[in-house]
């Protein structure tokens, strides 16, 4: 994903050094700030109509850029809409609370395969002590008319299958566990 | 009020018209009342199509669908207990006993849901309901793929060269006929549909197996093992023919739609007219003869289509034919000027088609877009929650068909489809530029939806120059192309994700004293991202 990370500003504008060539300059307590994006440094005002959702207007001499946004904060994750371009972001901090947290408190990566939506169990595609490579599809689930493949995220054996056909899932259900066969999986 | 439009309506509706002789003919009068067996944004659009005739539409609702959209715009509705489509919208018997004690005269199906069972239709008839679609002899006959096949060959509409099968056929029968046909080939389903029971097969060693997993397929998903074998034609186009029928024995289609752009074997963008018989009307001719031979040949009545494959040297291909209102509808009534629910009460009713093939022509061009809740970057799983916002486009020529509003909850109950985004414009290019500048404007938050990966197919160069095939998206490598590419697209949503850096630590800091107490606002203020020094991370799992 191009965008890696993106650390909030706070009033002051401060931003850390990032390989990106933007840099705001500075964030206003008020109407007006200042931005700097590749194709140069504009002065922006905020209009709001709603919570979480208004425009920008970024003006540059004579021109007045517009910029529409909507956002909605859930929990830990944030969803961005601006100017027809969707963002997922999501709290990187380690003592980020994670979203319908169980018990396991294992790593960054438990290797956990859940549920990504409720919906029932067509096939199951792996057993115990299985060795998967990346993207070997694990278990079929059918939610929304619609048969969705749930595929390992990495290269791994097969600690435990808990699924079953025929079964119902719940959003969320841990369905099968991999044990990651290097270390240093990427973090979710 | 509705009900005296109605009555006033059907007063008018028996009245005498002339033919042009000038003797009188007493038309049949039109429904009074009529169920629609169907919810989302089928039961919004057929509802308000519904009232516009001054009929008194009725919705149907299950327990998750008593505040749902199509209930809202109704003007009666019947509740079912239950949750799942199994318990609710597809109780052809419960629906039919609660319609007659309404006092309903007709149901339209919709698409999906009971719309191509012909054992309901029957059942329509047989309680003295008008089933608002073809003869329930049409639909069975035609959702047995093997015999629908037999049908239009014998009728001489051009089908994919290949072999229907035989009972208890020997794997070296199967072989012989596969040699025949030639590789690749598919094995696929009679009564298939969706990508199931089908297989396709690269070189006779695959064959024993893929026909019997077929097989298999079929037998668990349709309860029907029988299978055939089929010429496989890759890249093929897919292009469809719309038609109607009256119960006098006329006959006209209303042109083509290109359906090419699909994903898990679904539509997901469709165009009329299609960008390949644009450059050759004199196929489109020969397609549209052929749509006519095979409505002929099953004496159809109501709104069909016919689909067809095209492969690059230009043959085409009877496909199958889908014996109700299609999800792409709309790009038919833009071109051709029709509105294509009104036609089908007509014809239910006993009355004439208003026009013969004569009279039709297509104008300018339409473009449909499937708005879905769905993660095209994962692989297009749909999703579900709640829609905080939802702000279609507006503007001239833009009309957006809505199964839900802001506010309504997406549930795991029912398909992924928000709404259908349908454009027009005096011609193709004009037609593209619209649908870009509409979806770039189409806001859905709460869940992850297709717009923006569907603007990047829209605004893909070969799309722009109408070279469209099945396989588009996976040959282009969309989405994962756009989501990878370290340039261009996305170098913008970087951009894009420090503007909303900037403005959302704006907004946090404006935040207005009205309205919210001192400690939600405290607490809101310590749950904004934008007021801590934490990182974020894009692309968040879902």
């Amino acid at each position: 994903m191009p965008v890696t990370h993106l650390r909030c500003l706070d009033a002051s504008g401060a931003l850390p050094e990032t390989a990106t060539p933007f840099r705001l300059e500075s964030v206003l307590k008020g109407d007006v700030f200042k931005i700097t994006l590749p194709e140069g440094t504009y002065e922006g005002s905020l209009t709001q109509t709603e919570p979480g959702t208004g425009w920008l207007i970024l003006c540059q001499g004579e021109v007045n850029k517009i910029v529409p946004f909507c956002l909605l904060q859930n929990g830990d994750r944030l969803d961005l809409w601006v100017d027809g371009h969707i963002l997922a972001l999501e709290r990187l901090s380690p003592n980020a609370r994670r979203t319908g947290a169980s018990g396991s408190a294992s790593g960054t990566h438990s290797g956990e395969i859940k549920a990504p939506l409720p919906g029932m169990i067509l096939n199951v595609l792996v057993k115990p002590g299985d060795t998967v490579e990346h993207n070997t599809p694990l278990v079929v689930l059918e939610s929304m008319k619609m048969e969705t493949t749930l595929a390992a995220p990495m290269a791994a054996t097969v600690k435990t299958v808990s699924a079953s056909e025929g079964q119902m899932a719940e959003k969320g259900m841990v369905l099968i566990q991999l044990t990651p066969l290097q270390e240093n999986a990427p973090a979710s | 009020m509705s009900n005296a439009n109605a009555a006033s309506n059907k007063a008018s509706a028996a009245t005498t018209s002339q033919f042009s002789d000038g003797s009188p003919i007493m038309e049949p009068p039109l429904f009074t009342k009529v169920l629609v067996a169907n919810r989302g944004e089928i039961a919004v659009r057929i509802i308000r199509g519904l009232r516009d005739m001054g009929i008194i539409a009725v919705a149907l609702a299950s327990e998750p669908d008593r505040d749902a959209e199509h209930v809202r715009v109704a003007d009666e509705v019947i509740f079912l207990p239950g949750r799942s489509s199994a318990e609710t919208y597809l109780q052809g018997a419960k629906i039919i006993a609660l319609a007659k004690a309404a006092g309903i005269q007709a149901i339209h199906p919709g698409y999906g849901f009971l719309s191509e069972n012909a054992d309901f239709a029957q059942a329509c008839a047989d309680a003295n309901l008008t089933f608002i679609g073809p003869a329930p002899s049409v639909m069975r006959e035609m959702g047995d793929k093997i015999r629908a096949k037999a049908l239009m060959e014998k009728a001489g509409v051009p089908v994919v060269p290949g072999w229907a099968g035989e009972a208890d056929a020997t794997i070296a029968v199967v072989r012989e006929q596969a040699n025949r046909i030639g590789y690749p080939l598919l094995v696929k389903a009679a009564a298939g549909g969706g990508g199931k029971g089908m297989r396709l097969v690269h070189v006779p060693e695959e064959l024993e197996a893929a026909w019997h997993a077929a097989a298999r397929e079929a037998q668990s998903a349709f309860g029907d093992a029988r299978v055939f074998l089929e010429r496989y034609i890759t890249r093929p186009r897919h292009i469809e023919f719309q038609i109607f029928g009256d119960h006098y024995g006329q006959l006209v289609h209303l042109f083509e739609r290109e359906c090419s752009i699909q994903r898990r074997h679904q539509k997901l963008i469709e165009e009329a007219p299609s960008p390949a018989l644009m450059q050759n009307p004199e196929l489109r001719a020969r397609m549209g003869e052929a749509a006519l031979k095979a409505a002929k040949a099953m004496a159809y009545t109501n709104a069909g289509t016919i689909e067809f494959i095209v492969d690059d040297a230009g043959n085409f291909y009877f496909l199958e034919v889908n014996t109700r209102l299609q999800v792409e509808h709309p790009i038919t009534e833009w071109t051709v000027q029709q509105d294509l629910v009104r036609l089908q009460l007509l014809i239910a009713a006993g009355k004439p088609l208003p026009f013969t093939q004569a009279d039709l022509q297509q104008h300018g061009h339409a473009i449909e877009c499937r708005i879905c809740a769905e993660d095209p970057a994962h692989g297009f799983m749909p999703a579900t929650g709640r829609l905080a916002f939802y702000r279609p486009p507006q503007g001239p020529f833009i009309r957006v068909d809505s199964g839900v509003r802001e506010g309504s909850e997406i549930t795991v109950h029912y398909d992924p489809l928000l709404a259908k985004l349908i454009v027009w414009g005096p011609d193709r290019t004009a037609a593209l530029s619209r649908m870009s500048r509409a979806l770039s404007q189409f806001v859905a938050l709460g869940m992850p939806f297709n717009a923006p990966f569907l603007k990047t197919v829209i605004d893909h160069p070969d799309f722009q120059a109408g070279n469209t095939h099945t396989h588009f998206l996976a040959e282009h490598d969309l989405p994962a192309k756009a989501a990878t590419d370290p340039s261009g697209q996305a170098t913008n949503t970087e951009t894009q994700a420090l503007l909303v850096g900037g403005l959302s630590n704006a907004i946090t800091q404006r935040k207005p004293s009205t309205a919210t107490s001192q400690s939600s606002q405290r607490e809101e203020a310590a749950l904004s991202p934008w007021n801590t020094s934490q990182t974020w991370r894009a692309g968040a799992c879902r």
